[in-house]
């Protein structure tokens, strides 16, 4: 399955993958299939920097612990950096 | 330093009035210091203790941003009970060291308080601001 990654705010992430944007292709169908490849390609450190939110499409919140949350071949992913406080 | 104009400024200080009692966030945006833009953003916390902001609206404002070729220069929240200082829940969340954190303190109704800071992995920086007519 072909995933688009974008990242938004997350330098120590793009450093890790080398951009802002990359095309993937992962087995499976879920985000914690996408995670699983993510650590797989690029190690823990990466799974370090992920203090963020995650849409897809844009549109849809995908919550960091929903590990099921089907994906489709095609979609894209956007990672950003969590802007939150108290 | 910080430059705001005065619209943006009052305009700000009103989204935390609209907000109370909960928080209100957003995103200050312009070049070298100077605040041209600012976008408020949704609370999807919803809460008078943290704020977290909408990530779709917050992919709007990078994309805007983007596009207009401007830099994000604060991010802005408001405390509507509490004291204009970083809380420890801002210390723990400030994934932007490199932009300042604008906090409106709404404790006292009728005298708002709004102070930046600079939020470091091991100090917090006050930083100014300065309003322009």
């Amino acid at each position: 399955m072909k995933i688009r990654l974008k990242l938004v705010g997350i330098q120590e992430m793009e450093q890790l993958i080398g951009g802002r944007e990359i095309v993937l292709q992962m087995e499976g169908s879920t985000f914690g299939d996408l995670l699983s490849h993510l650590e797989e390609t690029y190690g823990r450190p990466l799974m370090k920097c992920l203090h963020c939110q995650i849409l897809r499409n844009g549109k849809e919140w995908i919550r960091r612990d929903n590990l099921t949350y089907p994906l489709q071949d095609g979609d894209h992913v956007t990672f950003l950096q969590m802007m939150g406080g108290g | 330093m910080i430059r705001i104009p005065q619209l943006i400024y009052q305009r700000m200080v009103q989204h935390a009035r609209e907000q109370w009692p909960l928080e209100c966030c957003g995103v200050l945006c312009g070049k070298d210091g100077i605040v041209k833009k600012a976008y408020e953003v949704q609370n999807e916390e919803g809460s008078s203790v943290r704020y977290l902001m909408s990530p779709r609206e917050q992919l709007k404002v990078f994309e805007e941003m983007e596009k207009e070729s401007i830099d994000m220069i604060a991010i802005y929240h408001s405390h509507p009970h509490t004291i204009s200082f970083p809380s420890e829940t801002d210390v723990k969340l400030a994934f932007y060291p490199e932009v300042a954190s604008v906090i409106i303190s709404l404790k006292e109704e009728r005298n708002p308080v709004v102070k930046a800071f600079r939020i470091g992995k091991e100090a917090i920086y006050l930083e100014e601001i300065v309003v322009d007519p």
